[in-house]
């Protein structure tokens, strides 16, 4: 027997929802200003170079990156992301398929941005070799966080990838020939080491809700009261359109700003709110892992 | 290259809050039900609205609103290099998935339940600026539609160099790699790519909390964020007032055309 609970969340989730918000809470128990804690295990494929998997609330994301040797176009190495998810595409909600379009976008351009890693320092050999880093990016579960899990599994990956030392055989070779990379004599050692990263990026998802008070005189009640939600579930998202997702790192720097579609207008000073959520959000992330970094150390 | 020139004036002589002249026509195809044509500087759109009317995919059909269905692409001799340019590339599937956020917010989509909407923007020409001229020409096509919206949508692109911002940028701007010639407050100055940040912003007039779209490309710091965005909002105001009066003349037009009495 379903509860009275159940029942409303199924026929008028908007009621069911605001109840919760009005209290600053969310269903599963959180407040509104709080975000679902994330795991992450790094190093969770053994047969890539560097691997993370993260969840955070329903979404479940594994990312490998697996290095090759090539030639370096404008002193810069190569990041090729690719993006695969066992969604079905059938039965995926709309939400859902928007949801992982966005996260596409966002992977592509902070790699554009080199926000994580510098493509530049992927170079060994000046015109000659650099590395190319195939990110392979598979989405196991799809929920409200997705973005975020899969923000955070990518710079984990990234900070989990240790590279072979490389280098080329013989110098002395005569320069009139030009370089190829296929003839080239190359030494390749066990030794490897890690790859510095610029920025530890990490995104954070908002939606909002504007709620007027119950409580307060005719006034007051005008007054709306505009309220973030962060990191809402699936359904919460899909219910208030209009998310806002912000990509923050170190000392407060803002990679992405994204919101668009739907929900209420959103002022600038709340957009303020966000970002000083996101910074925070960020300095957790980057200490898990961290953590997990120094685990895998051990 | 510097976005601003010593005596604070831009490439093309222009101050720093000053967005490019707007040229607009609305209803310029018979075809479709609401169609405009935008020039933004050397930026063209053309934009062209289709519906509403009953949705084409089954799957897609939504009980309790309307499809907002866009598509953004550009032509082959857009840009000074010919270059083809097929249709759901990463670039303009990123711009189509903008437009329709937008005008999901923009339109009052409930009040077609089970329909679509079609919304087509094409950049004939690119200059800078494209999502935001694309956001301008496809709310003024809408207008000639009469989908019924929220307000006008309009959008402006913000740039910013040394925390100054500069709106409505160019393709030259767009591309300028800027050599820091003062450095700036926050520490990660040095450690900045040459690039500077972007934003496009789409706003609805009145209020102040009204910002539908905002699109950061590259990085800016969180103390500059705001300034930047309250700069775009600004662009994006002058351009409604812009889009407005050639609507009002759009209207004035027919009205004379059709005979009605001017009231």
């Amino acid at each position: 027997m379903a509860s009275p609970a159940d029942l409303l969340r199924v026929c008028d989730p908007g009621e069911y929802y605001r109840s919760f918000l009005e209290r600053d809470l969310l269903p599963d128990g959180r407040a509104t200003s709080e975000f679902r804690p994330l795991s992450l295990q790094l190093g969770v494929i053994s047969s890539a170079y560097g691997s993370a998997m993260v969840r955070q609330g329903g979404a479940c994301v594994v990312v490998s990156v697996q290095p090759e040797v090539s030639v370096p176009i404008d002193g810069s190495g190569f990041i090729v992301v690719n993006v695969d998810s066992s969604l079905d595409a059938t039965d995926a909600s709309l939400s859902m398929q928007a949801q992982l379009e966005d996260t596409v976008a966002c992977l592509h351009s902070l790699i554009d941005d080199d926000a994580i890693v510098n493509r530049k320092s992927l170079v060994v050999v000046a015109e000659k070799i650099a590395w190319t880093l195939y990110v392979e990016v598979l989405v196991l579960s799809v929920d409200g966080g997705l973005t975020d899990a899969t923000v955070s599994a990518l710079v984990g990956a990234l900070a989990d990838l240790r590279l072979p030392s490389i280098s080329l055989k013989d110098e002395a070779t005569d320069d009139d020939r030009p370089f190829e990379l296929s003839k080239a004599a190359l030494v390749i050692s066990d030794a490897r080491h890690r790859l510095e990263l610029v920025d530890y990026p990490v995104s954070s998802t908002f939606v909002f809700h504007k709620a007027t008070c119950a409580d307060g005189d005719a006034k007051k009640r005008k007054r709306a009261v505009m309220r973030c939600i962060c990191d809402p579930s699936e359904q919460l998202l899909a219910l208030m359109t209009g998310a806002c997702n912000v990509v923050v790192g170190r000392q407060g720097q803002v990679y992405r700003v994204n919101r668009g579609g739907g929900g209420e207008g959103v002022s600038i000073s709340t957009l303020d709110t966000v970002v000083s959520l996101a910074a925070k959000r960020q300095q957790s992330v980057e200490l898990v892992i961290e953590q997990a970094l120094r685990m895998r150390a051990d | 290259m510097d976005l601003l020139s010593e005596h604070g004036y831009r490439q093309d002589g222009r101050k720093p809050n000053q967005i490019r002249n707007i040229n607009c026509r609305l209803g310029v195809y018979s075809q479709a039900d609401g169609s405009a044509y935008l020039e933004q500087g050397n930026t063209k759109v053309l934009a062209a609205v289709y519906g509403p009317h009953e949705a084409k995919q089954r799957s897609r059909i939504l009980e309790d609103q309307c499809l907002i269905n866009c598509q953004y692409s550009m032509a082959t001799f857009s840009t000074s290099e010919r270059k083809y340019r097929p249709r759901g590339d990463r670039k303009s599937t990123e711009l189509t998935r903008h437009l329709e956020k937008t005008f999901n917010s923009a339109v009052l989509t409930t009040m077609y339940p089970r329909s679509q909407i079609d919304i087509f923007c094409e950049v004939l020409q690119s200059d800078g600026g494209n999502l935001a001229a694309c956001i301008n020409a496809a709310s003024l096509a809408l207008v000639d539609a009469g989908v019924p919206m929220r307000g006008i949508v309009s959008a402006a692109i913000c740039g910013a160099t040394d925390g100054q911002p500069c709106i409505d940028l160019n393709a030259a701007e767009e591309s300028a790699n800027i050599p820091r010639l003062t450095p700036c407050i926050d520490l990660n100055a040095a450690e900045e790519s040459a690039n500077i940040p972007r934003l496009t912003v789409a706003t609805l007039p009145g209020g102040d909390d009204d910002l539908l779209l905002l699109e950061l490309d590259h990085r800016v710091h969180h103390d500059q964020l705001e300034a930047i965005i309250d700069a775009a909002v600004k662009g994006a105001a002058q351009v409604h007032a812009c889009l407005q009066t050639a609507i009002r003349k759009h209207v004035s037009e027919v009205a004379t055309c059709l005979q009605w009495e001017n009231s």
